[in-house]
């Protein structure tokens, strides 16, 4: 009975299956994506057995880990440690590969044993490189061509293999051209460290932590940083997925209020049949259920077609290999059913709740619902809606959501743009930001502080400000990021104090207002940062959020805690009169070819992160179109299918089909319209409570711009056009003597 | 009664389906009407009244056999839309007014199809509105209407487009006597004073008192068509072609708990003077068919 009354309606319910099988593709397609890029990852780091590896505390990540190189000879040292290889991790950005890994080890060192070359040959001297199966393929290079990496050549001598698809998509050069690109002179990312044959491994755990509390000990393969990606990359993933579920979600709900409603006068006959309140309830759920884990089980299948598709996408293809775990596939199904449950729950109780008597006398069709306030308002299209207010809002509240992430998405990366644009340095229109070229993200970027001096001394300069960029994640602080400034610097102006006085010494630190409300400072307090003390000294205000919640150290203490002396993450260049600003920028290009000078105003559209951003939201609303574009489908087809007299009339009476169609579309476009609206409000409505959220809300500071909402008001056109084209061609080709005759 | 048929068909025939499921709808119907003619389409449901009525507007295609609208061949009509505007009226059992509609944007629907400006259109619903009494009902939605006053908007609907022919799919059905009676005395007057010719389908006899002509179907045949002169002999007709009626004619048993035999003869010999059949001999269904059609 369950399956006969979804095949009865089979378009609705192919439909609505649909929705949620996108959905539940999401979650599973997202989250497998997810799982694989953090034990792509973990594996990357991965050394023989019998070793250890060791790396900078705090780092999330192996690149950002910086380790003075003479801590080799102290670790040697170690009862118990038989060989200590250094190592170099980088990532770079090129044109084919966004993200590039770059391995620099020593050319006789055992880890290297871990690339197997399968053409050309092994590692040698400077200048050579050893190219990953993928990355080759992505770059289009083989053994005896040249990749250029910051202006300077390396010639590709191999082709490796390690089945790992994030390590293929890399290369493997000498531990000094390494640094070089990584921009650590005389550092390395991290030590594998073999131990003595026979070996136990927890003593020299503890004697190497006891040389410096700076230093994280862990096996290989098992890094507990990259516990903290895997999350982070979850919860983006779920988010996004989240989206997902809940348009097809309320898409499945109206499925089922809109079965339940037309079928009023045979639930009546069950009632009058005998059948209990309870029953009618449990068939209506039966059959939501049944419509969403045929969803589930159709979203599994697409999920991972979808994410064996992302894998062979060229470039960034290596990040996007999927692990499927047990736990994805029950994340997906799990949502699925709870769809069901949530979606069929308010029908199924409407169900129940009919009085068997009324139910019997219910006359079926589009009803004489037309009442109330606007039944008697606007064309006969937007009528139609009204009719079905309840299903109307339902819809529209679905895709009003997808609007609404847009519309977040667009206030957000416009508050980010401008909060890059108002960095220090840039209040002048004449600015220049420095910093590395090709880093995937910023806080990788690293130059040679003795680029200030050199650009310092070029014509027009008026003032360079060196700034070094690092963030503590942790417990205590979600996040927290230290700027380092010279106290002296021009930088320095930029922020104004409102409590205390200016750093004078390395133990002071100046804490911005945001992270001084939420952590509970002020001055004269201690606060500990990566494990150092400092004492307060002043709260400043910006303006820019992410400047806000953390702090400024000296450069110098900067520099030492994050473990990168004599180098700096930006350069702020201040020129003497704005129209010089284009020249010195030139002149900047020219004598550093590996690093990226912009205008301060148009610094953040140059940033990866905020290109990465962009396509993101360019993969949600993709996301939001193809589910919205089945629920207005769906709400139309439902429509139009409940309202099959109504057009065999109007066929009759003599409107072409061309008429008909264009009704449909009219009726849709409305839909959509009120969708675009609610959605635009939701938006704004849900970031304006998120910004009041504690540690993150601070940086959130969205900025509105008449793009966002066209782009809004755009997606949902085309939702309204693509909705609406099935519904208009089925309704324009109804044939009027059957369509009469339907009842 | 002019030259010119206002409607022909020739052999008209509509089957559904196919193979041995098919059902023979319509089954080689020849008519003709002529301007200014009002007729009723009587016979037992399923008899094919709805389906003849759907092929003379335009609403479906014939399976064999044509029909000449106007003289105009439907099946090679360039405009159907227009055809379905301009030429005819439909009225439906129930209805089948948009219910998101009021009563004058209802009316509107024909001359939307043609494309006339809104302000014309508008004038032109009122004007109808008020010829079928409803000058105080224009801005009601149908569900604040009576089922008589729906009907009348329905008509007014149909007359937008001031068509050569209106044609009712059993109007009176859904209505109570009185609201039937005054729909009939509508139809009666729009003939009358305006000439319109009038098809309608119907079972209801009242039909019979106001039409001018009695179509009679069975079977997708048509088994009689007469002129109507006398309300008495309508009856007698209506009579002769009850189950019963077609039982005493053709001979058939019928109990003597209904007819003793010599009732029978008396009945029998009735029947034959109402339908101008000869005193004597029982007579097959098909010469019967014949002769009414003679008739």
């Amino acid at each position: 009975m369950i399956l006969r009354n979804l095949r009865r309606r089979a378009i609705r319910s192919l439909l609505t299956l649909l929705g949620i099988g996108v959905g539940v593709a999401a979650v599973i397609s997202l989250g497998a994506i997810a799982q694989g890029l953090a034990q792509n990852y973990a594996t990357v780091v991965a050394g023989g057995e019998n070793e250890l590896l060791v790396t900078q505390a705090n780092a999330i990540d192996p690149a950002f880990s910086s380790l003075d190189l003479t801590l080799a000879d102290r670790l040697r040292q170690v009862p118990g440690v038989e060989r200590v290889e250094p190592g170099v991790y980088a990532w770079v950005t090129t044109e084919a590969l966004p993200f590039l890994l770059i391995f620099g080890y020593e050319p006789d060192s055992v880890a290297l044993r871990h690339y197997n070359v399968v053409a050309g040959r092994g590692l040698r001297r400077s200048g050579e490189m050893v190219l990953g199966r993928r990355a080759a393929e992505s770059l289009k290079m083989g053994v005896g061509d040249t990749l250029r990496l910051y202006g300077r050549p390396y010639q590709i001598v191999g082709i490796y293999e390690t089945g790992q698809a994030l390590e293929e998509s890399g290369g493997v050069v000498v531990l000094e051209d390494a640094q070089a690109i990584a921009k650590k002179e005389r550092r390395v990312s991290l030590f594998q460290v073999g131990l003595r044959r026979g070996q136990e491994v927890e003593p020299v755990i503890r004697r190497i932590q006891a040389l410096d509390r700076d230093l994280k000990v862990s096996r290989t393969g098992a890094l507990e940083s990259n516990q903290q990606w895997s999350e982070i990359l979850e919860g983006f993933a779920l988010g996004v997925a989240g989206i997902a579920i809940l348009i097809g979600g309320l898409g499945m709900m109206n499925a089922m209020i809109m079965s339940v409603l037309e079928r009023t006068r045979e639930i009546g006959t069950l009632r009058a049949l005998g059948w209990s309140r309870a029953r009618v309830l449990a068939l209506i759920l039966a059959e939501s259920m049944a419509l969403s884990l045929g969803g589930g089980l159709a979203g599994a299948v697409l999920g991972v077609a979808l994410t064996e598709l992302a894998a062979r996408a060229p470039g960034v293809g290596a990040m996007l290999v999927g692990v499927y775990t047990p736990k994805v596939f029950a994340q997906g199904l799990g949502t699925a059913w709870v769809l069901g449950l949530v979606g069929g729950v308010y029908p199924a109780w409407r169900a129940a709740g009919l009085q068997p008597v009324e139910a019997l006398r219910y006359e079926g069709g589009g009803g004489d619902g037309a009442a109330g306030g606007l039944s008697r308002v606007g064309p006969a299209a937007f009528r139609n809606l009204w009719r079905r207010r309840l299903r109307t809002l339902v819809a529209a509240t679905g895709i009003g959501i997808g609007v609404a992430t847009l519309v977040m998405l667009g206030g957000l990366t416009n508050g980010f743009i401008q909060q890059l644009n108002n960095l220090a340095g840039s209040g002048t229109p004449g600015s220049i930001t420095v910093m590395q070229k090709d880093v995937p993200d910023m806080s990788l970027s690293a130059l040679d502080e003795r680029m200030v001096s050199a650009i310092r001394a070029m014509p027009h300069v008026q003032a360079v400000s060196p700034v070094v960029l690092g963030f503590e994640m942790s417990e205590n602080f979600p996040l927290f990021i230290v700027l380092g400034i010279d106290p002296g610097s021009p930088a320095m102006r930029h922020y104004r104090l409102i409590q205390g006085r200016g750093i004078r010494r390395p133990n002071e630190i100046l804490l911005g207002k945001s992270a001084a409300e939420d952590y509970g400072f002020q001055a004269g307090d201690t606060i500990e940062v990566l494990g150092n003390r400092y004492r307060v000294v002043g709260i400043y205000e910006t303006g820019v959020a992410w400047e806000e919640v953390g702090g400024i150290l000296a450069l110098r203490e900067a520099q030492r805690l994050f473990n990168r002396p004599r180098s700096v993450s930006y350069l702020f260049v201040d020129v003497d009169r704005p129209e010089d600003a284009e020249a010195v920028r030139q002149a900047i290009r020219r004598r550093f070819p590996d690093v990226s000078a912009s205008l301060s105003s148009e610094f953040a559209q140059n940033t990866n992160d905020i290109q990465q951003t962009q396509a993101m939201a360019g993969a949600i609303s993709l996301l939001a179109i193809i589910v919205g574009g089945i629920v207005v489908t769906n709400t139309m087809v439902m429509s139009i299918h409940e309202r099959t007299r109504e057009i065999g009339t109007l066929r009759a009476l003599g409107w072409a089909r061309g008429r008909i169609l264009g009704q449909v579309m009219e009726e849709s476009l409305y839909l959509c319209l009120l969708s675009a609206l609610l959605g635009s409000a939701l938006g704004v409505g849900l970031l304006t409570l998120a910004t009041a959220l504690p540690y993150f809300g601070a940086l959130l500071r969205p900025v509105w711009d008449v793009f966002t909402f066209a782009q809004a008001a755009g997606v949902a056109l085309v939702l309204g056009l693509l909705g609406g084209v099935y519904p208009a061609w089925r309704a324009a080709g109804l044939q009027p003597v059957e369509a009469l005759r339907y009842e | 009664m002019s030259t010119e048929p206002l409607i022909r068909t020739e052999n008209l025939t509509k089957v559904y389906g196919r193979g041995p499921t098919a059902v023979r709808a319509l089954d080689g119907v020849s008519l003709e009407v002529y301007p200014g003619e009002f007729l009723a389409v009587m016979g037992p449901s399923g008899c094919g009244k709805s389906t003849l009525l759907n092929l003379l507007g335009a609403l479906d295609r014939p399976t064999e056999g044509q029909v000449w609208v106007q003289g105009e061949d439907l099946a090679r009509l360039k405009d159907v839309d227009r055809f379905r505007a301009q030429t005819v009226g439909f009225v439906f059992q129930l209805h089948n007014l948009l219910p998101t509609l009021t009563a004058l944007e209802n009316v509107e629907i024909p001359m939307q199809g043609l494309g006339m400006g809104r302000g014309p259109r508008r004038e032109r619903a009122r004007e109808l509105l008020a010829r079928v009494g409803l000058a105080d009902r224009m801005d009601h939605l149908p569900s604040q209407l009576s089922g008589g006053q729906r009907q009348r908007v329905a008509i007014a609907r149909a007359l937008a487009n001031d068509p050569a022919l209106i044609l009712a799919d059993e109007p009176t059905g859904s209505l109570d006597s009185q609201s039937g009676e005054e729909l009939l005395a509508l139809f009666e007057d729009l003939n009358r004073a305006h000439g319109t010719t009038i098809l309608v389908v119907t079972h209801d006899r009242r039909v019979a008192q106001v039409t001018r002509r009695i179509l009679r179907m069975r079977d997708g045949r048509m088994v009689d068509d007469h002129r109507v002169t006398d309300p008495l002999e309508e009856d007698l007709r209506m009579l002769a072609h009850s189950r019963l009626g077609q039982a005493v004619l053709q001979g058939k048993p019928v109990s003597s708990r209904v007819l003793l035999p010599e009732e029978r003869a008396v009945f029998q010999r009735v029947l034959r003077r109402a339908l101008g059949l000869p005193e004597e001999g029982a007579l097959a269904e098909p010469e019967l068919d014949e002769q009414s059609a003679r008739g």
